[in-house]
């Protein structure tokens, strides 16, 4: 974990970097009696705060809580006599919640394992295409995840760091055009106790996620996670394809994927289905936001 | 936005402090729950996996699903890792538990060797 403690450290400190090397330039130009243009930071190159089971680049405005609702099915191929997997449902509950304009928090509860998960994310380097911009977005997650079912075993000595999981995922993001978006997400999972003596604690996985427009309000996106190394063993690579479809207040995101996590560490380390092998599963994300604080409006200087 | 990184790096540092990297068959070694269990595969392990994970849509005779069907004893002692990785973190079976007994019967069989008796 000390690797991963360095690599934070060293992203903060870029963040921090590059953000005075900026600053420097509207001060320039203040001397030179100019307006400071405006700055155009990228939005919606995600219509969620999910590609699908993982992060996007995507952030909450400030003030706006997110309430969302995830079920996963079945795998399709147990056949009609269970629904194609609607028969079987599990689900994750969670509130997200911006803190500022690159700042949010989220948690949830999956039924899987009864897993509470709980997760800060920030971006210190935001897309804007102006000139003076940096032309992608960075963006950085830190969670844990803490398994709440009884322990198998009561009577053997338990350790509460047992039941914790960790995640810390770095995301690298740039909207292409309107339509286009894509990102990649170098994503480390510690898991505190792991069963086999061969398994690894750390899971490191690369995070490939896209979207492609296809109408205003409906896209079609892609969220896969090759897993690097420390594979635990038995599971495969989540793959999940779906659609966005995007009403009001509401986003709907109706997918196939072969895996059932709902949570960093859950999907990462716990996908035993094989997608090319027909075991797809039918799932769906419902979010809707509330806006619980309204933006200050900005004062009219009179002329 | 230095009280943002503040908070951030306070939060991460939180986070890794209580970083362990324990595995559970080193931690508990094989046997050492198992004194007094002496789980048969036909009178004990075998009644729970076909009543909670041979059923349909889960792992009957067409299951695709992780392992595929748990309906005999070569498919069963085949899985056997896979299993007991998902009953002992109740991953498995999906939307119920299995009793702490039961986990307990075949993860000690499972211990023991899977032996067919």
């Amino acid at each position: 974990m000390k690797k991963s403690l360095s690599l934070w450290l060293f992203i903060i400190n870029l963040s921090l970097a590059g953000d005075k090397l900026l600053a420097q330039e509207p001060d320039l130009l203040k001397l030179a009696g100019e307006d400071k243009p405006a700055r155009t930071h990228v939005t919606n190159a995600f219509k969620s705060t999910r590609v699908i089971n993982g992060q996007s680049m995507e952030f909450l405005g400030k003030g706006v809580l997110d309430v969302r609702f995830l079920h996963r099915f079945g795998t399709i191929n147990s056949g009609a006599n269970n629904f194609f997997g609607l028969d079987q449902a599990t689900t994750r509950i969670g509130l997200d919640y911006g803190l500022g304009k690159s700042l949010m928090i989220g948690i949830g509860r999956s039924g899987v394992g009864k897993e509470l998960d709980g997760f800060i994310k920030y971006r210190p380097v935001w897309q804007s295409n102006d000139a003076r911009g940096v032309p992608f977005s960075v963006v950085l997650v830190a969670g844990m995840t803490l398994g709440t079912a009884p322990w198998a075993f009561p009577d053997r000595k338990n350790y509460f760091h047992s039941r914790i999981g960790y995640y810390h995922e770095v995301i690298i993001g740039h909207k292409f055009t309107e339509t286009f978006s894509l990102q990649l997400s170098p994503i480390l999972v510690h898991r505190n106790l792991v069963p086999g003596a061969n398994d690894k604690n750390n899971t490191f996985a690369l995070g490939i996620g896209s979207r492609l427009k296809i109408t205003k309000r409906t896209a079609f996106v892609v969220d896969y996670h090759p897993i690097l190394a420390g594979r635990q063993y038995g599971t495969k690579d989540p793959l999940s394809l779906g659609f966005d479809i995007e009403t009001g207040g509401h986003v709907f995101q109706l997918h196939v994927s072969n895996s059932t996590g709902m949570n960093e560490k859950a999907f990462i380390t716990n996908t035993t289905d094989d997608f090319w092998k027909g075991d797809i599963r039918f799932g769906f994300n419902i979010s809707r936001v509330f806006t619980l604080v309204k933006p200050k409006e900005k004062k009219v200087v009179a002329p | 936005m230095v009280k943002k990184v503040v908070i951030v790096f306070s939060a991460t540092v939180v986070l890794i402090s209580s970083c362990y990297n324990q595995k559970e068959e080193l931690l508990y070694p094989l046997g050492a729950n198992c004194n007094g269990i002496n789980a048969k595969f036909s009178v004990d392990v075998n009644p729970i996996i076909q009543t909670n994970c041979a059923i349909s849509g889960c792992h009957d005779g067409s299951s695709t699903n992780g392992p595929g069907p748990l309906t005999s004893y070569d498919r069963i002692r085949d899985a056997a890792s896979r299993i007991r990785t998902a009953v002992v973190d109740r991953t498995m079976p999906k939307g119920s538990t299995l009793s702490t007994d039961d986990i307990r019967k075949i993860v000690c069989w499972i211990d023991s060797g899977t032996p067919n008796n």
